[in-house]
């Protein structure tokens, strides 16, 4: 046990078998029920990401950047019977077009068949021309089946702003681990 | 118990349980407030012209819709307590050429973003569209296309809203003029 010693755990010594495992045991089941909550709304929403936090301001005045927004992806309806005829225009969709970061634009046209793909154009309201420029060279429309992960559905301000503060300045995710194994130290006395 | 970063935590922690409740109350009282807003459009001029848009890095020659409409629409009822803005616009809508896979078209051809209950009302006469459209094949083809009034109603918490009021009559886009390039001699 003098591996313990020598990290400085000694502490853990004091704590038996029975309650070590129950710990770990405990924190494993914190882990699983934040997996399964985020899956499980996936799965609701048939979204890959089905909250997203805004990154850029192209949206203005309606989302700043920060603003949490809750999305919903089983509005494609090909084919569909009694379907609402799926994505409308005027409708703000999260896309991903193989840039490094989602984009949140609205819905200025569509074009939908009997088949896929289901045409798409979208363009950010702060914006002063459409996306056209966005898409990978030589695409003039969003493939709404492939290429959109959803459309906005809730909107909640500002709780996603942490996201981008400990992305952008690296040394605040230090800080705020520092704090959390400060707090799990303190809490031991 | 009584530990300094206990109450901190404590603090924290009733905060946002009052923030989340207060939200929630907030996004639902939404429901309360009756959304009945009214609008009319009347179509007043329409041309299909063929040209290029120079935004892009890449164009080619298509046919564009340009439309005047009329529009008289009230939106008061679309503002309460919980809405941030209301993004109001007019689609074109219309059935694909009889060659065409795509069926169902629409597209947006003037918007406006309302930020706050004095610019609920709008009055527009003879009103050049915003966005001169074209349709995904190239061409139009003596399609019949019809206005449509829309409002998104943006809330500071909570669902987002759409609607639709006030619906055009049908008209028939007539064939294209060709608009004179400089260095080209089609008239």
């Amino acid at each position: 046990m003098s591996l313990l010693d020598s990290l400085g755990l000694s502490e853990l010594r004091r704590l038996n078998v029975r309650q070590q495992l129950s710990q770990i045991l405990n924190f494993a089941l914190i882990l699983a029920t934040a997996f399964m909550l985020w899956k499980g709304l996936s799965i609701a929403t048939d979204s890959p990401s089905p909250i997203v936090v805004v990154l850029s301001g192209s949206m203005e005045p309606a989302f700043q950047r920060g603003d949490l927004l809750f999305l919903w992806n089983r509005n494609l309806d090909m084919n569909k019977e009694g379907g609402f005829g799926g994505t409308q225009v005027g409708e703000i969709v999260v896309y991903n077009t193989g840039t490094a970061i989602p984009i949140v634009h609205r819905v200025v046209r569509r074009h939908k068949g009997e088949t896929t793909p289901f045409n798409l154009l979208t363009k950010g309201d702060n914006n002063n021309a459409d996306d056209i420029e966005l898409y990978p060279h030589g695409q003039w429309y969003l493939d709404r089946e492939k290429e959109v992960i959803g459309s906005v559905v809730g909107y909640v301000p500002f709780v996603g702003y942490v996201t981008i503060m400990l992305s952008e300045h690296p040394w605040m995710k230090t800080a705020l681990l520092g704090i959390m194994g400060l707090l799990v130290v303190l809490q031991r006395e | 118990m009584y530990s300094s970063p206990a109450r901190v935590q404590n603090v924290f922690g009733f905060f946002t349980t009052v923030t989340f409740s207060i939200a929630a109350l907030v996004a639902l009282s939404s429901a309360v407030f009756p959304a009945n807003p009214t609008a009319t459009i009347d179509v007043r001029e329409f041309r299909v012209i063929k040209g290029r848009a120079h935004q892009y890095y890449y164009s080619k020659v298509q046919e564009y819709a340009f439309i005047n409409f009329d529009l008289e629409a009230d939106l008061g009822s679309l503002f309460n307590w919980n809405t941030k803005q209301v993004f109001a616009y007019i689609s074109a809508s219309y059935p694909g050429s009889p060659g065409s896979k795509f069926s169902e078209n629409e597209a947006v051809i003037w918007d406006v973003i309302l930020p706050s209950h004095s610019a609920s009302k709008l009055y527009l006469r003879n009103e050049r569209a915003k966005y001169n459209i074209n349709d995904v094949t190239g061409k139009f083809a003596g399609e019949n296309v019809t206005l449509s009034f829309h409002w998104n109603v943006q809330p500071h918490v909570g669902a987002l809203k759409w609607g639709s009021v006030g619906l055009s009559e049908a008209f028939t886009l007539p064939p294209v003029k060709t608009k004179r390039v400089k260095g080209n001699n089609s008239a």
